[in-house]
């Protein structure tokens, strides 16, 4: 039994040289970065590469490019525990809480990035809960991303980490003063595991419709703006989704495939579960792709001038390199998933190159959806606008991923991130 | 007792959203700064802090004693 456990716990090992080093190597980015956000808040935005759109610049740039992204790669935690539960799906258990953890590191990642877009971020906190209209997708996708569906996936981490926690603590092992807050009050018996499955698979059920509401009104922040070509549109909040499902289980195959090849657990994140994330990443891919070729299809045969020069920049332009890397990146993701499936030969590290390919194609599609119709898809008549993030927006950038990465290893060691399997613990 | 505790608390939530939703400004077209602001100030934060209070009757349910 013990040797079962440590082979569930050892994320949790001592650490060695080499995770104290990636921490260094994460702290400095997240020192550069806080460098440049200073400079933002003591200078001001001039020190990016945002502008009004109506001086020749993007107001919504890099900064919101990563909200959406981060948003987006948290639709991994929610989808996968909601298989377990609701679906029976109980071979995914395994990463079902790192995927929690993604979820709520992403959406924490999120409202930092739109915060740092502000140029008065506290202003703009404290405004939204005084004077938010319910009737704004803006202030919806807050208060139901920041508000419900951050805190719903904590609760769900909570009920569904106490066994463990109590095991944890039980045998002395992991982070004493962190088992016995979640795991107080704990009894593992066999009512008590009733109760708290009970308790996660109504808050599955309840977090599903949170999740389905947060990407759409995402999309729908942009989808809903009548007045800006390229944005308005009712595909917008249905893409939302699609990518945001891609993106977000391609992220967590990269984090579980870092997982295994580290700590060596392969008997526990086995190749089924590689391959069950690969189908669905490369489904929502496909999804994502052919919502992709009917907006564009659309844009080209029939819609306003305004529309028709957003997509020949993005063929034809200036948009159009990084247009074109973000539909190859998709396409070759979809194509070494659907390879792997006709030929039933399943391979791990190009199921992960997908994932790589996949988030690659969603931070540059994050971007396109954005800036252009700023820039060049004016109603008005502006000049043509340039958008290029400076260094600091790509250090702050940067930053965020590195806390994240920094976060989600930390977490790591003190935080039992694979949950311990029903024949592990007893009565406690 | 755990499910009594998680419904008093569900019901709490509803009430403190419904009371954050009646308080935000109207939905719908703005006609001038009195229908645009809000009746209770900080009406959008109740309408958020009434989802969180309404989230917690899970953990009200599995903390509860049986």
């Amino acid at each position: 039994m013990a040797k079962k456990l440590d082979a569930y716990l050892k994320p949790m090992n001592k650490a060695g040289t080499a995770f104290y080093g990636f921490l260094a190597v994460m702290v400095a980015v997240i020192a550069v970065g806080a460098y440049a956000l200073s400079l933002q808040f003591s200078q001001g935005h001039t020190v990016s590469g945002l502008d009004d759109i109506g001086a020749g610049g993007a107001s919504w740039g890099l900064y919101v490019t990563m909200l959406v992204y981060f948003i987006g790669i948290s639709y991994a935690g929610i989808s996968v525990s909601a298989a377990v539960r609701l679906l029976g799906k109980t071979e995914y258990k395994p990463v079902a809480r790192m995927g929690e953890l993604l979820s709520v590191i992403g959406i924490l990642l999120g409202s930092l990035a739109i915060l740092f877009d502000l140029g008065q971020p506290l202003r703009g906190l404290i405004n939204i809960f005084a004077y938010g209209r319910i009737g704004s997708p803006l202030f919806f996708t807050m208060s139901v991303i920041a508000g419900a569906y951050l805190f719903s996936t904590l609760v769900y981490m909570y009920i569904t980490t106490r066994r463990d926690a109590s095991i944890l603590k039980s045998k002395g092992l992991g982070a004493g003063w962190l088992n016995s807050i979640l795991s107080s009050g704990y009894k593992d018996t066999a009512a008590s595991r009733q109760k708290h499955e009970t308790a996660s698979r109504y808050l599955s059920m309840a977090i599903l419709p949170l999740l389905v509401m947060a990407h759409s009104f995402l999309g729908f922040n942009i989808g809903l703006t009548v007045a800006r070509p390229g944005w308005f549109g009712a595909i917008q909040a249905p893409a939302f989704i699609a990518i945001a499902a891609a993106s977000g289980i391609g992220a967590l195959i990269i984090i579980v495939a870092v997982f295994r090849h580290f700590h060596k657990m392969q008997d526990i994140l086995t190749d089924n579960i590689f391959k069950g994330l690969g189908a669905f990443m490369g489904a929502a891919t496909g999804v994502y792709i052919y919502m992709l070729i009917a907006e564009m299809y659309v844009m080209r045969y029939s819609s306003t001038v305004e529309e028709g020069i957003i997509a020949n920049a993005l063929l034809f332009g200036e948009f159009a390199p990084l247009y074109w890397i973000e539909l190859l990146s998709f396409a070759a993701a979809f194509t070494i998933i659907f390879a792997m499936f006709v030929r039933k030969s399943y391979n791990v590290t190009g199921i992960v190159v997908s994932a790589i390919l996949v988030n690659i194609g969603a931070v540059i599609a994050r971007q396109l959806i954005l800036v252009p119709s700023q820039t060049i898809g004016s109603q008005l008549p502006y000049a043509i606008g340039v958008y290029t993030p400076t260094w600091v927006e790509l250090s702050v950038v940067a930053a965020l991923f590195a806390l994240g990465a920094f976060a989600y290893a930390l977490i790591s060691k003190v935080y039992p991130l694979v949950e311990l399997p029903e024949d592990v613990g007893g009565e406690i | 007792m755990g499910g009594a505790v998680a419904g008093v608390t569900l019901l709490l939530g509803l009430i403190i959203a419904a009371i954050g939703v009646m308080g935000v400004a109207p939905i719908g077209p703005i006609s001038g700064p009195v229908v645009s602001d809000p009746s209770i100030q900080f009406g959008a934060g109740l309408w958020v802090l009434g989802i969180i209070v309404m989230l917690l009757s899970p953990i009200a349910y599995v903390t509860g004693s049986d």
